[in-house]
This record gives structure tokens, sequence and C-alpha cells, in this order.
């Protein structure tokens, strides 16, 4: 079984993505911010990290960037799921996607429809 | 009003004339301050102080050290300081001379009180005068300093209320979407039957809970579209598209609506490529309204999309056989929250807000929005975008360029043009290709006829590099001797572009162009 980490700090979307990963059979974990996600991400090693950007403590956005600079870490695939839309800290191009200092991620903007988090994580993880 | 009192020194070493005349001043009843002194120098004490407005010097001219008094004070009065000498001995010579020094008026011994009185008086009434004047300047002038203060708060306050704004819609956007997403997520968890199973009519209002989400979420997105546009903060990506490729694409995603609403779509666009430089995803929100807007008004007949090529401009038309609008609707047809021939039913909800960013969007491309319409009978929405008439002109060129910027980061063109174009035209660019294939040896270069410009591709190649290409050409030309085989014949205007140097992109590349082809008589 997958394992996807979700990093958001409202609990209730925590809550609503596990039941409908879960459903999926995926196994999911989370984190209420960067900082707690880079920690929970060395010791549990997800298949796939599921990244809110505007979060207390450390934004998505700046744990990502960790992440990138981690050879151990930086191949774990990200999807950014946000209601951020303008005024991104990141550079957020027209087709989609959050553009972190030359590397593009895929980016789901909230309201997310759960038809396309679902494809875009089976895009990457290939079940 | 300033409160200055006219001030009045008296300098008489004549007691008698020194009561007198401090006698008449203070009979005068006005609220004057006297000083008065029996020598210069008590004079001089009393000057330390305050400087008089007024000095009444009893002098018996010739008097040396009255004449340096008299100058002493003209040195050091950086205001004016009035003067009456009061003399027993004035004629002409010593008046004209008192005058020279600054002397305001003169009084004869023995002193008449009405003439002093008269005197004083004129004096009082120009410093009146002068006060009401300073005093009207000074306020004036701060006037002027508080208007510019306030002017500079109000100015620093609207900037921050702007950014005030543009974060309030933000933050706004944001904080109704993560409610809007738990919510939506929430509802869409109990009609997919993750917590059990819901009977039909249940899963008919959580449908239409949804959809309605989804308009809310339309609706955030439309502010935020308006409030960037507004301020003009909406970022464009333009590259060059072909608009017939648009059109098609927005008609095709259309269709199975229409169909389904027994509508019939057509779609009309020339055979050829029609390129404009745009937002290629923002001018499908364009289209994607427009015909939106077209498929909610039509009830029957049909939708027709079509471009057109003027010389100057692209139409794109989007116009249909619906309920049209009013003459008297048509100005308010672009305005905020103005929905106009609104009816009632699910599909034809909109945020009010469509049309306006429709307008920004075009507007921001240096484009125009019309629309033509006639109650019962149908609209026509025509958007006007401005073309690059040279890319055509130049297309062999232009999709050379294409070619080369795929596979590589950088480029120098030499442009060849004759200078003064005569007769054999063609033939001298015939002969030029000819004598530069022979110059040019690596694969991957082209030259190209185009528009009566010769070029040479130099792909992967920096500027420094072509300007040896440059040179070895140049040379090569100057040793055809065509100047005497061709008649007329004055030369090549050569011109070296490198990409990204002088152009960033195809746009620059051509609007370079076209300055070189006005270079010497046509």
């Amino acid at each position: 079984m997958k394992k996807i980490l979700v990093v958001d700090d409202d609990p209730q979307i925590v809550d609503l993505i596990k039941i409908r990963l879960g459903a999926n059979n995926y196994a999911v974990i989370s984190s209420p911010d960067g900082k707690d996600a880079i920690l929970k991400i060395k010791k549990e090693e997800p298949d796939l990290i599921i990244m809110d950007i505007m979060m207390p403590n450390m934004p998505g956005g700046d744990a990502v960037r960790i992440l990138m600079a981690d050879n151990k870490l930086k191949n774990i695939p990200i999807i950014f799921l946000t209601a951020l839309t303008a005024n991104l800290p990141y550079e957020s191009d027209h087709k989609g996607s959050i553009n972190v200092d030359g590397q593009f991620f895929t980016a789901i903007p909230k309201p997310f429809k759960p038809e396309r988090l679902l494809f875009e994580i089976r895009k990457i993880l290939g079940t | 009003m300033i409160n200055n009192k006219f001030k009045i020194l008296i300098v008489d070493d004549n007691p008698v004339d020194k009561g007198l005349l401090t006698q008449i001043l203070n009979a005068m009843g006005q609220d004057f301050d006297v000083k008065a002194a029996g020598s210069y120098e008590e004079a001089r004490k009393y000057d330390q102080g305050i400087v008089p407005n007024l000095i009444l010097l009893g002098i018996n001219l010739p008097d040396t050290e009255g004449l340096y008094f008299l100058q002493e004070i003209q040195r050091k009065a950086n205001e004016d300081i009035h003067v009456i000498l009061v003399s027993n001995f004035l004629n002409r010579d010593n008046k004209l001379k008192g005058f020279q020094l600054g002397v305001t008026d003169f009084i004869y011994k023995p002193i008449v009180a009405e003439e002093l009185k008269v005197r004083i008086a004129v004096l009082c009434r120009l410093k009146k005068i002068r006060d009401d004047q300073d005093w009207a300047a000074q306020k004036t002038n701060e006037g002027i300093k508080l208007l510019y203060k306030e002017l500079e708060n109000k100015n620093k306050r609207l900037k921050e209320l702007d950014q005030l704004k543009d974060e309030f819609v933000n933050n706004v956007s944001h904080e109704l979407r993560t409610p809007l997403t738990i919510i939506q997520e929430s509802v869409s968890i109990i009609r997919d039957g993750l917590l059990g199973e819901i009977n039909e009519k249940q899963n008919k209002h959580l449908m239409n809970t949804l959809e309605n989400i989804d308009r809310l979420d339309k609706i955030i997105n439309d502010l935020l579209d308006i409030s960037t546009i507004e301020n003009r903060k909406m970022r464009l990506y333009k590259e060059n598209v072909n608009i017939n490729d648009l059109v098609k694409k927005v008609a095709s995603d259309f269709i199975p609506s229409v169909v389904a609403k027994g509508l019939e779509l057509k779609c009309v666009v020339p055979e050829g490529p029609v390129d404009v430089y745009v937002d290629k995803d923002k001018i499908i929100q364009v289209l994607v309204n427009l015909v939106n807007n077209a498929y909610k008004f039509t009830d029957k007949g049909k939708i027709e999309l079509s471009v057109i090529e003027n010389a100057d401009q692209v139409e794109c038309r989007v116009k249909d056989t619906g309920i049209g609008i009013s003459a008297l609707d048509a100005p308010r047809l672009f305005s905020k929250f103005d929905q106009i021939g609104r009816q009632s039913g699910a599909g034809a909800k909109g945020t009010g807000l469509g049309l306006s960013i429709t307008k920004g969007i075009v507007e921001l491309h240096d484009g125009q929005i019309k629309v033509e319409s006639n109650p019962g009978q149908g609209t026509l929405f025509t958007v006007s975008l401005p073309r690059l008439p040279v890319l055509k002109q130049y297309k062999n060129f232009m999709d050379c360029i294409r070619e080369v910027k795929l596979h590589y980061n950088t480029y120098s063109v030499l442009v060849f043009n004759i200078k003064n174009p005569v007769g054999t035209n063609d033939i001298l660019l015939d002969e030029l290709s000819a004598l530069i294939k022979k110059q040019i040896h690596r694969k991957s270069d082209q030259i190209v006829r185009d528009n009566g410009s010769v070029f040479v591709i130099l792909s992967d190649t920096r500027k420094e590099d072509a300007m040896v290409v440059f040179n070895r050409l140049h040379h090569a030309i100057n040793e055809t001797g065509w100047e005497s085989s061709h008649n007329g014949f004055n030369g090549f205007v050569i011109k070296l572009v490198n990409f990204p140097e002088d152009v960033h992109s195809e746009t620059e590349l051509v609007n370079l162009l076209k300055t070189y082809k006005g270079v010497g008589p046509t």
C-alpha cells in the first residue's frame, strides 16, 4: 500500500483527504506544517507528499526547498494543494503548476475535485 | 493679526525737543512703543534690543556723527527702518543728501505737533499694510505647506489602501476557499457513498449543493480576476499562436452541450494560420465566456464562431440567434454585476462578472470588444486583436526562426537589404544568396530569401562570433564588383541581430526588421 503524507494546517481538510484516499487504498499520514512535515518525511519516507502552501511555522514552498536540497528526499514526488492563486511567493504558471526555484510541481487549487486529486496521484504513483 | 507695536526711537540731544517729541507721540493715543535717547550712544543701546520701525533723528546738520549714525542704521537694517530727520536747518542739498542716506522724511524745528502726527500716521498706515501682506504671505505659505503635506499623506494612505485592497481580496478569497474546500469535499464524500449508501433524493440534493459550490468558487475566481485586471496586475504570458486553433478548440469543447440543447455550432476560420501574439489561456477564457454567453441566451438556431483577418487586426466573432440585447441595455453590458436578460434556470446563472473580465482581458491585449444586437434576433460579439503584419510578411523567415528556437538558446541573424533598390533586385539577391552559400559552411546555418531581404540565420551563435561571419561576408561582397555590373547598385545595408542580446522575442525581431527596411529610398 502506497503511503501519502498530507501536509495541511486544517485538521478538517486532513480528515477529508484521509477518508478519500483511504477509500482508494492509500495509507495516509499527516503533518500540520512544513517543519513537522520534514521530520515525518525523514522518519516515514512516504511515496508522495500533498502539500498546502499557507501554513504556520513553515510554509509549504519553504519545506519543498528543504526537500529539494536533500539528496535523500528530493525524489519524493510532491503535489501542491492550495487555496492560493495570486501573489504566490513562488511563481505559478498558467498551466496549473508551481515553479519552485526552476522545478515545476503539479498544483491543484482548492476547492478541489476529488477526481482531479486522484487523477494526479495515480499519474504519479501509477496505481 | 500680528501683534506688532509700532516702535519709535527718538534720538535728540536737545532735552526739550526730545521731551516734546515724546509728549506728542504719547498724546496721539496710539499704542506706540516709544523710546527716547539723548545721544547716539544711548540710541545704540536701545537699538540692540529691538529694531525700531521709525527713528526720529534730531540732528543739526551738518553733523558728521549724525550722518555716520544714519549709515550705521542703514547697514544693519535688514527690514525697513524709517528715519525722519528732525532738523532746524534743511535746504535742498542736505535734504538730497539725507534721501541718499535712506531718510524717509523731514520735519522742521521748531516742531509742529500736527505735522509730526500726519507723517507718523502715514508711516503707521504703511506699516499696517506691510504687516497685513506679510501675514497673508506667511499664511499662504503655511497653507501651501499644509496642503502639500496633506496631499502627501493622502497619497500615501491611498497607496496603502490600494495594497490593503489587494491583500484583502487575496486573503478573503483564500479564507473563502478553505471552508468551501471542506464543504465541497464533505458533500462529495457523502455523495460518493464513502460514508454509507445514499438514496436518489439525497443524491439529487447533494448534486445541487456541489453545483452551487462550483458557482461560489467561480465567483471567487471572477472577483480575483476583476481585481487583478482593475489594478493591471494580471500577468500575460504572451506567445505567437494561431488564433484559429484556439477558436476551434473552444468550439469543439462546447459541441456536446450545444448539441444537447438542440443548437447548431458552426466554426468558420481562414484556411491558413492567423498569427496573433497573445496569452493563449486568457484568450481562450475570453472565447469561452463569449460562447458560454451565447449558449445561455440562445434556445433555438445556432452559434457561429468565426475568425476574420483584416489589414491590421484579427477579428474573432461569436454570433448567436438568441434573445438578443436591447440597445438600452448594451452600454451596461460590460459593467460589473449587471446581468442583462437574466433568465431563470440553472444554466443561465452567472456571476455578472464574465463580460467585464472578458473586456478587461481584451483590453490588456490592446484589443477591443464590441457588441451588436437586436432583441429577439440574436447577438454578435466581435473581439478585435492587433495582429503583427510583418510576421506574415516574413513568414518563411519566421518559420525558420521558430525552428531554430526550438533547438537553440541563442542565434544571430545577418540581414541584407539593397541600399537603393534597382530594377535588377531579384538577380542581385540571387547572386548574393549564391555568394553567401559559398561562404557559409555549417549545416545548421540557413539562408532565407523573404520579402526583398536575404537573411542568414546562424544557429547557436553569439554576437561576437557572428561578427566574424559578418566581416567575412562584407569583405566577399566588396570584392564582387557588383557596383559596376549592376547599374545603380549602391551596396547592401547589412545588419546583425542577436537573440537574446538584441531582441527578446519574435515580435521585437520583426519590429526591428521593419526599421531596416526603411533604410534608403524604396
